[in-house]
């Protein structure tokens, strides 16, 4: 049984879904991020300034989550 | 007789097996092992084919040998050295050539990075630190890009360094504006009825630590990805053994590798932008 489990490579396969899923929520948060940060500049354009730094602060936080995620992926796939 | 016979011959086979199995796993592990080889940290430096081996010091159980990630760091603080005292040698009002270049990065770094987000004072005060972070991390990025050299900054131990400095500069900077025991109570923000701090205060402390290792993650995770991602796709020519794989590979890489000379800049700036961002929040919190 255990042989057969291994053979399926599961921990390849989970390693991938979980990169590939930790990658969609990424995605997500910062196209919704950009798109309100865009919106706001084109109502009031002189705010480019602050609302730019606001963006990168949490495109960063949000880029963070995702990157521990995908690192935790890799590490699989290195110590399987 | 028979059965050592039988025992042999099933020795025999066994080895086959494995000799089989190796040989079946050798093509995808020996791209897997090669892009390892890439990433990590050795003690041998690979420069243009040749290996040459690195000292190895052991001080009292402590493993301190030179290795190809400390001579890429002691290279960016090299050319950080000359470049900028050569640079700046002839003291000119206007620069000229390359000197104009180095000059907008430091004041962009200076005025957009360490001023906004910690103040006029502050951030002048603290300008040479973020300014010496900054021109340390990008070059240590960009030597990962060129022939022979690989990236300090995709070593987990590099930037984890450089977040416990950046904790300690967040700390010891908020203790200097408002003491020690101002500097904890600014933890959470004033004015919050009682019974929300016992839920607050380990929040805010979780997030103290949180903070440098997002930091941490952040660098390293973004330049062991640019150059997994470049190594991979040049791997499919060697996976797939012919040359019209390189047809679709080669573009694809140098691709990659534009937007890693983005993605060093880029890091660079977010890396820095943050740490003065956090010691900002330390000496001005919310009230």
């Amino acid at each position: 049984m255990e042989g057969q489990v291994m053979n399926l490579q599961l921990p390849y396969f989970g390693a991938a879904l979980g990169m590939g899923l930790a990658v969609i929520g990424g995605g997500l948060g910062i196209g919704r991020l950009a798109a309100a940060a865009l919106d706001g500049i084109a109502r009031q354009p002189q705010a480019v300034g602050p609302i730019g730094t606001n963006m990168i602060i949490g495109a960063a936080l949000i880029e963070g989550a995702t990157l521990i995620a995908v690192i935790l992926c890799f590490m699989i796939v290195l110590m399987k | 007789m028979r059965i050592q016979e039988a025992q042999r011959a099933a020795e025999q086979a066994a080895e086959h097996g494995q000799q089989a199995a190796e040989h079946a796993a050798g093509h995808g592990n020996d791209i897997g092992s090669t892009i390892l080889h890439h990433i990590t940290d050795s003690r041998t430096l690979d420069l243009f084919g040749y290996e040459i081996p690195l000292p190895q010091i052991h001080l009292g159980g402590l493993d301190l040998s030179i290795t190809k990630h400390v001579v890429m760091m002691w290279t960016a603080a090299v050319i950080l050295i000359l470049l900028f005292t050569i640079s700046f040698r002839a003291r000119r009002l206007v620069p000229k050539g390359f000197t104009n270049l180095l000059e907008m990065l430091v004041v962009f770094v200076r005025d957009e990075i360490a001023i906004k987000n910690m103040g006029e004072h502050h951030g002048r005060k603290l300008a040479p630190y973020i300014l010496t972070v900054f021109f340390f991390i990008l070059t240590c990025n960009l030597l990962g890009l060129v022939p022979g050299g690989s990236t300090a900054t995709g070593n987990v131990n590099v930037t984890g360094g450089l977040a416990i400095l950046s904790f300690l500069l967040i700390q010891v900077e908020g203790i200097r504006e408002h003491g020690f025991f101002g500097h904890w109570k600014n933890l959470v923000p004033h004015g919050l009825p009682w019974w929300v701090l016992p839920v607050l205060i380990p929040v805010e402390i979780l997030g103290m630590f949180v903070k440098p290792f997002a930091l941490c993650m952040r660098l390293f995770a973004n330049m062991t990805a640019g150059h997994v991602a470049i190594l991979a796709f040049l791997g499919m020519i060697f996976v797939f053994q012919s040359v019209l794989a390189s047809a679709v590979a080669v573009p694809l890489a140098l691709g990659i590798m534009l937007l890693e000379l983005f993605v060093a800049f880029l890091q660079a700036y977010i890396f820095t932008f943050l740490t003065s961002l956090f010691v900002g929040f330390s000496l001005h919190p919310a009230h």
